[in-house]
């Protein structure tokens, strides 16, 4: 018996050291690094000030890089999201004189869960795939964000859409909020509800998932239609921050979103996904470029050096698992 | 002696802990169609890679021609006039006839153009020299299977094969389709060419060989004459004297209540008339060889295969049972072939694995109560004895049938009545095997229904109470528990 204990508690040791691995937390190291470096080379950047602005301006992106995850995890994606976030300013800013605020509000959620359901019929009960399917998304919302605004930019944001970008609670700013409140919320339910569990089921092996009976095509469209609000909460911030509304609008961001995803370990094959990292991946990001402002160096190395990192993070896990 | 256009001699291999072949000689003269019988695991398919050189031989020698013959990797073998027609037929779908019979091969013009005139004059010889006709520029795709399978005739043609392999040539193939097969064949023997055929079907043989050789358990029994032995031989050959394996009491109750049945099932052209009744308490066995139909049945019971006629009756009723989903509702579950592609999450741990179709029933609500998840799978590591260091090992890296045992530890804690175990026991040891017959048997016991399919007409035989044998989509036999044995099921799945 104590000699079963004793095995119990090494293997929940090595457990530890295994989640602790360089495998398992590179990410989350060199975004520790990186912080420890800025906060050395400039006073600047521990100022709660900075810390907050850096989390509000990551917020848009890591919304939209929350829902990617969910999609990610079921080994489907989704090219649209970015343009559906500036679609849903462009809604809302158009609704808004003619059925009032909330049912403006209301309404872009309700086409949020449209687009998703019809996004994931496709996808699951077509059999297209979701690069086509989702390009072709994103053709038609980009096309719908030009009709809709004949090319124009819209203002008109009333007070109450200015509080979801600058609005606070206690002192911390909205979009912080949503940001990291559905971070948590995101990572219990990936990682800790049988909802979650199915999600990463069904990407590790979607013909098992569905011979263990499990309602696969309702879940991947599920995931779509979470993606897809998760896309519209994404837009309302930035309508928010901006107060305006662009034809062009959150047109790619998307790719942000998958890069932080894929670079807090989500496998695009489906099967694990980590909410947090995803948050930490998107920080990172942000972090990058707000100490390119600090330091003085062009925010215009940003992409560059991004695109690098990405390569890099995803080569060394692909490596190590190859090499398991 | 030099006669022979191909002779092995004293082939051996080994995998660790199996002898594959043991000192096995086979020998094809010019003109002459070989058949290579035997059961599944008798080293047909480990003879031919080694002719072949996909797999190296550990000793033997091969001659072509008289001459030794130094084959170690697949070029060898094509470069030295050896053919294989695999029965999965290895064409790009989307290319035409003319570009996958040239594939990797290219004459090329100017610039590197694709010669296709050429290419075409090649084909239109060929096909002319040995009677055979195909469209050059239709796609795979729209082929049927005995056209593909004459395009990778036309592939070894080319590369000038004199002794063209096929295996299983006709598992896949309707009665004229068939007929045309072994009428090209009739007509590549008369300009020469030797066939090595592999098949499980023993009446075809005597349509279309010359002489027979029988493997037993990596062991050649004996080559004959056609004209000189009966299917009935070559059928006792096959089976010899075996060990007596391990098998479980048959104890199922003969007047156990009917769960499931099946009424007069048609599906497009490949099940015709099946009818079975699965009864509480026992174990059905159905099986047959490759193509006959086993699966679909297994994936209309799940309800992943529609049909066009019959009905499906669960205690009496007349169901409808459209997904996997609607299936273990019903209380029916599969334990599927493809343990790897569509039985396991690799690389989640044990005990996910063992939960993934009762989570509901361990978390009532929606967060999962890990704990209880691990002490479920830790039970079920004790009962079924799956060796693992714990209930979180990732599954991939547990032995086959430690891999099994989990996939049936799932099935169980579905509480299912109607267990379908398809080939349950494919890639795993003796030892794991015979557990697993076990349980089947207590499960029967303990009132569960079990429908067991496999190709491997002994464990049948020796675990089932009842056989069903199906051939290319028809019942060829329905054997009660005084009729079942091996001889009968291998006549049954091999003969008219």
């Amino acid at each position: 018996m104590t000699m079963k204990r004793g095995q119990e508690a090494q293997t929940r040791f090595s457990a530890l050291v295994k989640a602790l691995s360089l495998q398992n937390m590179a990410i989350v190291y060199v975004f520790i690094i990186l912080c420890i470096v800025l906060a050395l080379s400039s006073d600047a950047f521990l100022r709660p000030r900075n810390i907050i602005n850096i989390i509000r301006q990551a917020s848009v992106v890591g919304v939209l890089a929350i829902g990617m995850t969910f999609l990610l995890s079921t080994a489907q994606f989704d090219l649209a999201v970015g343009a559906q976030a500036g679609f849903t300013g462009v809604v809302i800013l158009l609704l808004i004189p003619v059925i009032g605020f909330i049912p403006a509000l209301l309404s872009s959620l309700g086409i949020a869960v449209l687009i998703g359901l019809i996004t994931g019929a496709i996808i699951t009960k077509i059999g297209v795939n979701s690069l086509v399917t989702t390009l072709g998304t994103l053709s038609i919302i980009k096309g719908l964000l030009l009709v809709l605004t004949d090319g124009r930019i819209l203002r008109g944001a009333t007070p109450e859409l200015r509080w979801f970008g600058s609005g606070e609670i206690l002192s911390i700013p909205f979009p912080v909020i949503a940001f990291l409140g559905l971070g948590i919320l995101g990572e219990f339910v990936l990682n800790y509800t049988r909802y979650g569990r199915y999600l990463l089921a069904i990407g590790g092996n979607r013909e098992a998932s569905k011979l263990a009976g499990l309602r696969v095509d309702e879940i991947i469209i599920s995931a779509f239609v979470l993606s897809s609000i998760c896309a519209t909460i994404g837009g309302i911030i930035l309508l928010g921050r901006i107060y305006s509304a662009s034809p062009l609008g959150g047109v790619g961001t998307e790719f942000i979103a998958i890069t932080a995803a894929v670079l807090g370990g989500t496998s695009i094959f489906g099967g694990e996904g980590s909410v947090w990292k995803t948050v930490v991946a998107v920080l990172l990001l942000q972090v990058l470029g707000n100490g390119f402002n600090l330091l003085n160096i062009g925010a215009n190395y940003q992409e560059l050096i991004q695109g690098f990192i990405m390569i890099g993070a995803v080569a060394l896990y692909t490596y190590q698992r190859r090499r398991q | 002696m030099s006669r022979s256009i191909l002779e092995m001699r004293g082939i051996t291999k080994t995998f660790p802990g199996v002898v594959a072949l043991n000192q096995v000689d086979l020998d094809v003269a010019p003109g002459e169609v070989h058949a290579v019988v035997g059961e599944n695991g008798a080293g047909k398919s480990t003879l031919m890679k080694i002719l072949s050189g996909a797999y190296e031989r550990d000793a033997g020698s091969i001659f072509l021609n008289g001459q030794p013959a130094d084959i170690s990797a697949p070029a060898d073998a094509i470069r030295q006039g050896i053919g294989i027609v695999y029965q999965d037929l290895p064409l790009v779908p989307s290319l035409s006839v003319l570009a996958n019979i040239y594939l990797g091969r290219e004459e090329t013009g100017r610039l590197g153009k694709i010669d296709r005139a050429r290419h075409l004059a090649r084909f239109e010889q060929l096909c002319d020299s040995f009677g055979i006709y195909l469209p050059p520029d239709s796609r795979i795709r729209d082929l049927s299977v005995a056209e593909r399978q004459l395009v990778e005739i036309l592939k070894v043609l080319d590369r000038d094969a004199q002794v063209i392999v096929m295996d299983e040539p006709t598992a896949t193939l309707d009665q004229n389709a068939k007929q045309a097969l072994f009428q090209t064949v009739r007509q590549l023997q008369a300009a020469g060419k030797s066939f090595i055929f592999i098949t499980h079907f023993i009446d075809e043989i005597f349509e279309i060989a010359d002489r027979v050789t029988v493997l037993k358990d990596g062991c050649r029994v004996d080559t004959l004459e056609i004209d000189q032995t009966s299917p009935q031989e070559v059928v006792a050959m096959m089976i010899g004297h075996s060990p007596r394996e391990m098998f479980p009491e048959k104890t199922g109750a003969a007047s156990g209540r009917p769960i499931l049945q099946l009424r007069g099932i048609y599906i497009d052209a490949r099940i015709r008339d099946f009818s079975m009744t699965l009864h509480q308490g026992e174990i059905l066995g159905l099986t047959g060889l490759v193509g006959s139909g086993c699966s679909d049945i297994v994936n209309l019971i799940i309800g992943n295969l529609d049909y066009d006629r019959g009905a499906v009756l669960l205690d009496g009723a007349p169901t409808r049972i459209s997904s996997p989903f609607e299936a273990i509702k019903h209380g029916i579950c599969l334990l599927p072939s493809d343990r790897k592609g569509s039985g396991l999450l690799l690389d989640f741990e044990l005990a996910k694995n063992v939960s993934l179709s009762s989570i509901a029933k361990i978390s009532p609500r929606q967060v999962i109560q890990v704990q209880r998840e691990r002490q479920i799978a830790s039970e079920f590591i004790e009962k079924l004895r799956i060796v693992t260091p714990s209930a979180r090992q990732r599954v991939r890296n547990l032995s086959g049938g430690n891999q099994q045992k989990v996939v049936l530890a799932r099935m169980l804690r579905t509480d299912a009545r109607i267990l379908i175990l398809d080939e349950p026991t494919q890639g795993i040891d003796v030892r794991a095997k015979e557990e697993i017959f076990l349980l089947m048997r207590q499960l029967a016991d303990q009132g569960k229904a079990i429908l067991f399919i496999s190709s491997e007409f002994k464990e049948i035989a020796g675990v089932a109470d009842r056989g069903i044998v199906l051939r290319n989509g028809a019942i060829t036999a329905a054997l009660d528990r005084d009729e079942i044995s091996e001889a009968r099921l291998v006549a049954a799945a091999t003969m008219l």
